[in-house]
């Protein structure tokens, strides 16, 4: 393969790795300040670290999904966080810019991502 | 006379479409000028079943808002002092009206000092907010799974001392797979002087350093709730509340109907005081802040307490959402087209017909005279 091929490879990479990077926006709680970024294609909220090296969070979404069914829910809880709590992914509660909540669950690695992508990941 | 025909007919169609949007005016709490919901974000109540302390909350805060004041009311409070009134073992039973008779009878404890009260655990274990609140979160959750097993078994929710503990223990070494750094060790035996028996006893004794002699009293209008109503005229009477005291409407409902537009959570209403749900009803307590007539019947807008994403129970409603960065309303926005990141999801349409047939009870502050 000639060096301008590698080089076209390489950079198509890059570029569709931020054609799929959204906004990003800084979440926060009680003491911590987390930035994440939505991917378009995942269709999710991830840690910005997932921007620039592998995460679980992000492999998780990549990989086909668990067989996992969660109870039903009881008193009003999200149906997207049972996701979390089954596969024994803790959940953290932070605020937008604007104020509003959003839960995220966190992996091993401590990144994080959106239940809503976990839910319909698992759905699918 | 084909023609005069259909004329009177299309008379007749238009005068009961005319009927059924009759009182349904366009009305909507999130958007209009200078609304409390400026200062009351969206919620998320996440895996914990307070759904009830939730809504309370959020009724409660729209009226000190409106009254000049701040926000002050927080979920967990109404939560915890209901479950002492009725000393249930858990804090994820309840109903609207009991959450907001309590606050208001026993003094409410500001947002600012519950935060508070998280916090200092945070500080305790040298962790990570994440490691703390994910702490509590696998407790809540494992104390609340064996109570869900142990009130099938024996119809009660009462755990024995020696359970508690082993579930925080649990909670506890789980937690450590994951965590980075942090003592969170140093935390079991500060968790477990607060898990005296039952976890409404624990949350109360976690936030009772921050919150004894800074219970403030809240004045706020008249609370009023039905439960009693025909099933075709629950959203009539949700709009007539709405355009009344220009407040939103807490109600109570079977929310399957959110993943399922067409479920029937109230199977018989026969006994009024005692509707039967379908099992799949899914009880549910969240606030109508709006409304709109939509062809031959009228919307209603629910503002829930699960985050502000495209979640499961969006999707099949069309829904206001708000960018991101400019703050501009988008109406009708829809999972299809705006779930990108750059909107959040404030509150989505539901057909009052579809809501009737899901209807257990509504709740509300009555205007100020």
């Amino acid at each position: 393969m000639s060096m301008s091929k590698i080089c076209t490879l390489i950079i198509f990479y890059f570029l569709s790795r931020l054609a799929v990077a959204g906004p990003c926006e800084p979440f926060s709680g009680y003491t911590i300040k987390e930035q994440l970024c939505w991917d378009d294609q995942l269709k999710s909220w991830l840690s910005e670290s997932c921007l620039k090296k592998k995460c679980e969070a992000r492999a998780f979404l990549e990989r086909p999904a668990p067989k996992v069914t969660t109870e039903a829910p009881v008193g009003g809880q999200n149906p997207a966080t049972l996701f979390c709590h089954t596969l024994k992914l803790p959940v953290v509660i932070l605020r937008d810019a604007r104020g509003n909540e959003q839960s995220f669950c966190t992996f091993k690695d401590g990144s994080l991502a959106d239940p809503n992508a976990i839910e319909r990941h698992i759905r699918k | 006379m084909k023609i005069v025909f259909v004329g009177i007919l299309g008379l007749l169609l238009a005068r009961s479409s005319l009927a059924a949007t009759s009182g349904c005016e366009p009305m909507n709490l999130l958007t209009a000028r200078n609304s409390p919901f400026a200062r009351i974000p969206v919620m998320d109540q996440d895996g914990v079943g307070l759904c009830h302390a939730y809504t309370a909350a959020q009724l409660m805060n729209f009226q000190l808002v409106r009254a000049g004041r701040d926000p002050s009311v927080h979920p967990l409070w109404g939560g915890v002092k209901l479950a002492e009134a009725n000393r249930t073992a858990t804090v994820q039973v309840g109903d609207v009206p009991s959450t907001v008779h309590h606050i208001l009878r026993r003094g409410n404890c500001p947002v600012a000092r519950i935060r508070a009260a998280l916090e200092r655990l945070v500080r305790l274990g040298n962790a990570r907010e994440i490691d703390v609140v994910g702490i509590i979160d696998r407790f809540a959750h494992q104390v609340y799974l064996r109570q869900a097993q142990e009130y099938r078994l024996r119809q009660t929710y009462d755990l024995t001392d020696q359970e508690l503990q082993r579930l925080l223990r649990r909670a506890v070494a789980e937690q450590e797979d994951h965590c980075e750094s942090g003592t969170l060790q140093e935390l079991i035996p500060e968790l477990q002087n607060l898990a005296v028996l039952r976890s409404p006893q624990m949350l109360s004794n976690l936030l009772l350093p921050e919150c004894q002699g800074n219970l403030e009293s809240l004045a706020l209008p008249r609370f009023e709730s039905h439960h009693q109503v025909p099933t075709e005229e629950w959203s009539q009477r949700i709009s007539e509340t709405l355009q009344r005291t220009g407040s939103p409407v807490g109600i109570s409902y079977c929310s399957r109907f959110l993943l399922e537009p067409d479920h029937v959570g109230v199977t018989d209403r026969s006994d009024p005081a005692r509707p039967q749900t379908n099992p799949e009803c899914g009880p549910h307590a969240s606030i109508v802040v709006g409304q709109r007539p939509s062809g031959t019947q009228c919307q209603l807008l629910i503002r829930n307490s699960h985050g502000n994403g495209f979640g499961p129970e969006t999707e099949n409603w069309r829904c206001l959402c708000r960018h991101r960065r400019s703050g501009a309303v988008v109406d009708d926005c829809q999972k299809s087209t705006h779930d990108d990141g750059q909107y959040s999801v404030e509150g989505c349409w539901v057909d009052g017909n579809r809501l009737n047939r899901n209807m257990l009870q509504t709740n509300w502050f009555e205007a100020s005279p």
